[in-house]
């Protein structure tokens, strides 16, 4: 059994969005799959493992889905670099699965003839083959196999049908570069691309040997990023470029001509279709969900749908999560969770304190979210798997235009009204880079499910309960939401207008054909993604909680009054210090002690309220402690929290970027300390300068 | 190119849900005529419009495409063929 200690062959698996290749994927790896990132980037690496039929391991790189080798986004970069041979980290695919729709065959083939000339064996597979039925097209797949020089395996990975065949394809071992395709570059191009090539290669800006086209990949003009190409690399790549534009003038365009001429003949080979051209049923319901008055009646009914059922039935788990943590009651029952359970076992003192109000209360205020996370990613799936996401982003970007944005910052915001975090990594598939940049920069201003606790905390208190029925705080609650969503439009215009001039990439979008969802995939994609969420948060708010309930802690005062324990410590010390800050929204040194544990996270000011007043916040209800906010006054007599104070801190909450789980994935996404900080400063100097205009002016009018 | 701009054209966000049309040239900014070409737009290609209703639907190179209808502007198309 030597075959077994060979190294594995390593397979990429890639694909135009939409053909079904993460399916294939799960079906083919199992449960045999890691997901990591790849270095300086934040795009998911998906490597799976197989078997081939003689028993030797097989590596599976699941790369994102692209229309092309030209890079326009950072998603795209890193299929080209892989594929290349150039992504820092991951080995060059000895062999590539290219997958393809095979009710979509023109549009798809387009990526094929690339892969096809970079030189490594290539198997295609024929997805989706039940959809070609559907729409009764006839294909001949060894007439296919034959034009393009490699072997055509058809699939349907929903059902693992045709996998089988595509692992044997896989395992053969005689499997040669493609040679099927006439040579595509016209006689001129190629002559330039070959000149280009050895100048590049050379200087070691490619390898010996690499694919006729790497230059122009690598430097394809519209990628945002460069990954991986050293400055000197870059500047001789665009000389070699712009002299081969000088020799051959449009020659980009001659190529992506000459590509279509192909698959168009290809296609007249291969492919018989029905002779009536009839409407679809995606026609059919394209017709309703585009159509100006039901598209819009649908959207708003789905979007209303979904939020509804992010709060309501995120409810009852989200108790359960905080009653197993922190105590609290679960299925009628009074608990004590994991902190009853270490008041326990533990006798009195720092540790037990540091367990229970710094590592439990800190996870439990990260674990509690995921209920919400979770519909919200099921649903993201669902949009997405059925083709309906696609229609979304399209209808939206004449409204998101407006404002200088993208239809496709649409998902992103969406996101972020649960959690900014997946929202920003969910903008790395917007192509243009100041798209991307302004879609990030205003995300967060989307009222994140972190800041609702803090607003139930303090909505009551606005008015007194005798003045305040249930649909007033419902108005007002959705009055924080509109004035975020506004908020976000209004700076998204801003920037748009000022700082972030550039060229917006405008809307072309492909509309899958609608389809059935394949829930299994949609769970799966919700697991790693909540993983991801819960280590990333976890981690972050784990250390800031550890490092606040310190601060609280120490240095110990003598006697043992709570309170004054809090007056004495490192924190309330800074809250002291940082107490005139604070005075002109109206707030004394304790809230300003509240705002400095918010300012990692928004929901951590209410336990800060709670630690500083020494109330015993049940989780569920906030009444001894809003009950304790209201009788609190200044020096003077006034009561601190007033009306001006509490709407003025509302809308601080509303707009101050107060999230270090965001800062972080901020300073991830866009390379560098310059965004997150410029983020950091116009969120939370326009809260600030709001909360202090309010105040000031509610106190003098009122 | 030369001879498509002798024939009567039109931009593509003009033409008629049902029409099928062919393209004749690209107007705009280079990066965007590429990204177009690579989606299908290509000069010769032949385009049908599903719908024209404040949303721009083609059927192009067998896939539904959505875009914009200021991209829509910038695509010149003949009149509609047979």
């Amino acid at each position: 059994m030597a075959v077994l200690s060979e190294t594995p062959l390593v397979y990429a698996l890639v694909g135009n969005p939409n053909c079904g290749k993460s399916t294939l994927f799960n079906a083919l790896t199992g449960l045999r799959q890691k997901v990591g990132n790849y270095p300086g980037v934040t795009v998911e690496k998906k490597v799976g493992e197989c078997y081939s039929q003689h028993g030797r391991r097989m590596t599976l790189i699941d790369l994102p889905g692209s229309y092309s080798l030209n890079a326009r986004s950072p998603d795209e970069s890193v299929m080209r670099d892989v594929l290349l041979g150039r992504a820092p980290g991951t080995a060059r695919p000895d062999r590539i699965v290219c997958v393809v729709d095979a009710s979509n065959l023109e549009r798809h083939l387009y990526l094929v003839t690339q892969i096809i000339e970079l030189g490594v064996p290539v198997i295609v597979a024929l997805n989706m083959v039940d959809l070609a039925v559907g729409k009764q097209l006839r294909l001949d797949v060894h007439r296919l196999s034959e034009r393009l020089g490699v072997p055509v395996v058809p699939t349907q990975a929903s059902i693992k049908k045709g996998l089988i065949d595509l692992k044997v394809a896989m395992s053969r071992d005689d499997l040669t570069p493609p040679h099927g395709l006439p040579d595509l570059l016209p006689v001129p191009v190629r002559g330039g691309l070959l000149r280009s090539r050895e100048t590049l290669s050379q200087s070691g800006v490619v390898r010996e040997g690499a694919p006729l086209l790497e230059p122009l990949y690598l430097l394809s003009s519209h990628d945002p990023t460069h990954y991986g190409i050293s400055n000197e690399a870059r500047s001789e790549l665009q000389a070699v470029r712009e002299q081969l534009e000088r020799e051959v003038p449009g020659w980009e365009d001659r190529l992506v001509a000459a590509r279509y001429d192909a698959i168009g003949a290809l296609c007249e080979e291969v492919v018989r279709r029905p002779d009536a051209q009839q409407l679809s049923l995606t026609d059919r319901l394209d017709a309703i969900l585009l159509h100006r008055v039901w598209g819009w009646t649908a959207l708003l009914t789905v979007l209303t749908v979904i939020f509804t059922l992010i709060f309501k039935v995120a409810e009852a788990p989200m108790g359960w999560i905080e009653a197993v943590l922190s105590g609290g009651e679960l299925w009628g029952r009074e608990v004590g969770g994991l902190a009853g359970w270490v008041t326990g076992v533990m006798p009195d003192g720092d540790l037990r304190s540091l367990i229970i109000d710094g590592a439990i209360a800190g996870v439990a205020g990260v674990l509690v979210f995921l209920p919400q996370i979770l519909i919200l990613f099921f649903f993201i799936g669902l949009l997405e798997d059925t083709g309906y996401m696609a229609r979304l982003a399209f209808m939206m970007d004449r409204l998101m235009g407006r404002v200088g944005l993208n239809g496709k910052s649409f998902l992103p915001i969406l996101s972020s009204y649960a959690c900014a975090v997946p929202g920003v990594m969910a903008t790395r598939t917007i192509d243009s880079p100041k798209d991307r940049l302004i879609t990030i920069m205003v995300a967060p201003l989307a009222s994140c499910s972190a800041r609702l606790p803090v607003y139930a905390l303090l909505i009551p208190l606005l008015f007194p309960p005798a003045l305040m029925p249930a649909w007033g705080k419902a108005l007002i609650l959705l009055g924080l939401y509109a004035m975020g969503t506004l908020g976000a439009f209004f700076f998204a215009w801003l920037f748009n207008r000022t700082v972030m001039k550039g060229v917006s990439t405008p809307l072309i979008l492909e509309l899958p054909t609608y389809k059935a969802p394949a829930l299994a995939g949609i769970m799966r994609q919700m697991a790693d993604r909540a993983w991801m969420f819960v280590r990333r948060a976890g981690t972050v708010i784990l250390g800031l909680s550890i490092v606040l309930w310190a601060a609280l802690t120490y240095p110990k005062s003598s006697d043992g009054d709570p309170s004054r324990q809090v007056e004495n410590s490192f924190a309330g010390r800074l809250g002291r210090v940082m107490e005139p800050l604070v005075r002109p929204m109206g707030g004394d040194w304790r809230v300003a002690i509240g705002l400095i544990g918010a300012q990692g996270a928004r929901e951590v000011f209410n336990s800060q309220l709670g630690v500083i007043y020494a109330v015993e916040a049940e989780a569920e209800d906030e009444t001894p402690l809003r009950d304790r906010l209201r009788a609190e006054k200044h020096p003077d007599g006034r009561p601190v929290y007033s009306l001006p104070f509490c709407l003025g801190l509302l809308v601080y909450f509303v707009f101050a970027m107060q999230c270090l789980s965001t800062v972080a994935i901020v300073r991830r996404e866009t390379g560098g300390w310059k965004w997150p900080l410029v983020q950091f400063a116009y969120m939370t100097g326009t809260g600030y300068l709001l909360a202090v205009l309010i105040y000031q002016l509610g106190t003098r009018l009122g | 190119m030369s001879l498509s701009s002798d024939q009567p054209s039109q931009a593509l966000r003009d033409a008629r849900a049902g029409d099928t049309v062919r393209v004749l040239r690209l107007e705009g900014q280079e990066a965007v005529c590429s990204k177009l070409r690579e989606m299908g737009f290509c000069e010769q290609a032949e385009v049908r419009i599903l719908n024209n209703s404040g949303t721009m639907v083609c059927s192009v190179c067998g896939s539904r495409v959505g875009l914009s209808r200021q991209l829509a502007g910038s695509i010149r198309v003949s009149a509609a063929v047979a």
